[in-house]
Parts: C-alpha cells; structure tokens; sequence
C-alpha cells in the first residue's frame, strides 16, 4: 500500500514541484496545506504516514505545527523541509519531536532518502546538520530556551539514563562533591526535585530517547 | 535626517520621532526585506534547484558537467541571499526566541576569529518582541565593541529573568577602558550610545564597568511586563553612587 503523505508549504510552486516528484516516487499525497494551522487540522483529520512541512509559514510556523501534529496525532511522523541550516533550528526542531529534517538546497538528494527512513522508523537529517543529533544526545548543545550550563546538561543526561551520583561523578573524572553540586543546582534551576521529573524532562528537551 | 526628510517635501511621513519609533520601524523594515529575500527569492531558487536537478538524471553526460556547475552556481547565489537576509535580521530571533539568536551571534563571533563567547540562562519564555530585538541588538553591539576595542580572548552572555526584569551582562577580559573617560564630550562613543537608548526607551537601565586592563561588563536590565514606557523625567536607572567604577544611566 502507498504511503500518505500530507504536504504543507506556503508556496504553491514548491507543493506543485514537490508533489510531482514524490507521486512519480510512488507516494500517496492525501492533502496539501499552505499554512502551519491547517497542516495540524489535516494531520488529525487524515491521520497520514507523514507529514512534510515548510518552516516558515503563516498562522502556525512548521516546528510549532509539528510540535502540536505530535500532539495531536502521534502516529504521524513529520519531516521539516527548509532553507534554514542553522544548527539552532535543528536542535529546536529535535525537541519538537520532527523526524526528519530536509535543507531545501538538498531537496533532489535527500527527500526521498529521508522519507524512506523516516516512514521506517528512522530519524534522518540532511548530512550538512546531521552533526547537531549528535551534539544534542550528548547534552553539549542547549535546545531552545534552556537556563542549565553545558555541564549541567551532561549531568542532567547521565542522571535521566540511570545514573547515580557516584557514576555521574567518575564519568565526567570530576569529585562526587562537584557532581552532587552540579546535580543541586539543575534541581534547582529547573525546579524540579525529584528525579522522575529529571527524565521526563530531558526526553522533552530530547536529551535522551524515552 | 527625520528633520530634513519632511523638509525635502514631506516624502517620509514620520509621526513618532522618538528614537525608539524610528528604531521600531527599521527593525520592521529589516524584518520585511529579510523575510522577502529568505522566503521568496531563496526559495524560488529551491525550486529551480529541483527542477534543474531532476533534468540532470536525463540529459547525456557532456550537457551534464555544464548543468552541475550551472546548480553549482545556484547554490551559491542561495546561501548569499540567506546570508543577507540573516545580517538584516535573523529568522532564528522570531522563530526560535532570544537564546537561540544569541547562541547563533555567538557562535559567528567565534567563527571570524573574534573572542570565544559563550551564552548561558535563560529569559524564561518568549519575552515581547521589542524586547527582543532590543536584547539581541544590545549584545551584538557590545560584542561588536569587544571585537573592535577589547581585544578579548573570551566573552560572556548572560540572561536572567527575575523579579519581573530580564537582565543581559556582557562581559569580556580584553583590555578595558576609564568609564569616566569614555563619557566625556568628544570621545568615542563605543556604541555605548546606542546601546543606553535601546535600554531607557524599554524602560530600562544600563551600567557599564571597565578599568583599562580588566576587562569590560555591560549590565542591561529591562522590565519584561507588557508596555513597558520611558519614564518622562528619564528616572530609569537612577544615578548610582558610590563605585567610581560604574557609570549608570
């Protein structure tokens, strides 16, 4: 059975050239939206395998809409499509719970490769980003608006995969006291004092896969 | 120049003339251009990309070394455009919010081998837009200051949001200036202007503190609640006493 697809991109020309190549490819286009809003309507009403978004749209930008197309239908496996090669919108995009992540300037080369690993179950960005999944797992890069310092970062990373202090503290090589410090203050900054709440927010910030 | 455009009859209607409106509508104008060029011309482009791509896989092999270095070429004129879209005014600043934009500020820094700046806190949420931009055109300026002046090997971002105020420190260890000095008639301004105006027409203050060889610290503190004015008798930071080091405004 062909794959649903849902394409959301506020430029005509790209839905028309875009749709051409992905119904040669043997894909389903089930809906077209021009704006973010209306992309999220169609993801819930339709419920597609996927759903491609442009970043920047009117009413409801594409991170948003994939951050609420998350919400509101789960099963649908959203893949950004965009000019921006900024690391910053990947990592933001990552927590927004996207899939895939495409460069416009790519498109040729990497849509289609995306979206057969995307609908697989895979995560997939345009190679020039791909570095940022790895900064991110890693707690090295802050997404979004994230008050911890890289290190509490780390910390937070290890505590979310299990970690005791003890462990925390001889895999950075620094004393237990520090770690307990580091560990202190995150609770603090963050306002969260108990270590469920730790991990469920670093799998928000996508600092580690639920 | 506002004076002199309705003089030369009246083509520029200006109806606020604070510096904050004509600084507001700049930014606006930034914005508009920039969000033309990115979203428009680029991906106008994106789309003559794929179709010339899609051609390539057709063409024999003699047309197709000309085709690539023609895409070549496309690709080019794309990222000169984003280029110039992003030093008018970022997208990541209205997409993604204040940090991110700082962490990209930074990061550019670094990378034409200024200073290596690091960003850290945190606004707590998507503060109002003008406050925003402000922030965000504070830091670049002082960055740009410690580029030009400081001579700094590193430099900090700072954002605190507390007790209804978001505070930006820039701090550098370059080679410091005499504040006292700094503000006399006549001498050069450093962008320190600028950047107290941006501060007091959101209502807030600034306070630099410097000695030559110690390095430099800007603190700006603005309100973060809704319509934060200028207060008329121009209060806002109140004149500090006491540290002969510290100038307020």
């Amino acid at each position: 059975m062909a794959i649903r697809l849902l394409l959301a991109d506020d430029h005509q020309l790209v839905r028309q050239s875009l749709r051409a190549l992905l119904e040669r490819e043997g894909y389903q286009v089930v809906a077209e939206a021009g704006d973010g809003r209306e992309a999220v309507r169609l993801a819930r009403e339709l419920n597609p395998d996927l759903a491609v978004l442009d970043v920047a749209m009117p009413e409801l930008n594409g991170l948003e809409a994939a951050r609420q197309i998350g919400r509101a239908a789960p099963r649908v496996r959203t893949v950004l499509l965009t000019m921006h090669d900024e690391e910053q919108y990947v990592a933001e995009a990552l927590a927004a719970g996207v899939k895939g992540y495409v460069l416009k300037s790519q498109v040729a080369h990497d849509l289609l490769r995306a979206l057969e690993e995307v609908a697989q179950g895979a995560v997939y960005l345009s190679p020039r980003v791909s570095h940022v999944l790895v900064d991110v797992s890693l707690g090295r890069r802050r997404i979004g608006d994230d008050p911890l310092t890289e290190r509490e970062r780390e910390v937070l990373h290890l505590i979310a995969e299990g970690r005791t202090t003890k462990q925390v503290a001889a895999a950075l090589g620094v004393s237990v006291k520090t770690a307990e410090s580091h560990r202190s203050r995150l609770m603090k900054k963050l306002d969260i004092h108990e270590v469920a709440g730790l991990v469920r927010y670093a799998i928000r910030r996508g600092l580690v896969q639920p | 120049m506002t004076a002199r455009a309705l003089s030369d009859g009246g083509a520029v209607v200006v109806s606020d003339r604070s510096p904050r409106g004509l600084e507001e509508r700049l930014e606006q104008e930034r914005r508009r251009i920039a969000h033309a060029l990115h979203d428009e011309v680029a991906q106008l482009l994106a789309v003559v990309q794929l179709a010339l791509e899609e051609v390539r896989a057709e063409v024999p092999a003699s047309v197709r070394s000309r085709l690539a270095e023609a895409l070549a070429r496309i690709d080019e004129a794309a990222g000169r455009v984003r280029r110039i879209a992003h030093e008018l005014r970022p997208a990541l600043l209205d997409d993604l919010g204040l940090m991110p934009a700082l962490e990209f500020l930074a990061a550019g820094f670094a990378a034409r081998g200024g200073p290596e700046v690091t960003v850290e806190g945190s606004a707590g949420g998507r503060p109002a837009p003008a406050t925003e931009t402000a922030l965000y055109r504070i830091a670049q300026e002082a960055l740009i200051n410690v580029v030009r002046h400081a001579g700094a090997r590193r430099a900090e971002i700072v954002v605190e949001a507390a007790d209804g105020a978001l505070r930006l420190t820039v701090r550098d260890d370059g080679a410091g200036f005499e504040v006292a000095r700094a503000r006399r008639p006549g001498a050069p301004t450093l962008g320190l202007l600028g950047i107290e105006e941006r501060a007091l027409a959101l209502g807030g203050s600034c306070e630099i503190r410097s000695s030559p060889g110690a390095g430099t610290e800007l603190r700006v503190e603005v309100p973060l609640g809704p319509a934060a004015g200028v207060p008329l008798d121009g209060r806002a930071g109140g004149l500090g006493g006491g540290d002969p080091s510290a100038a307020r405004r």
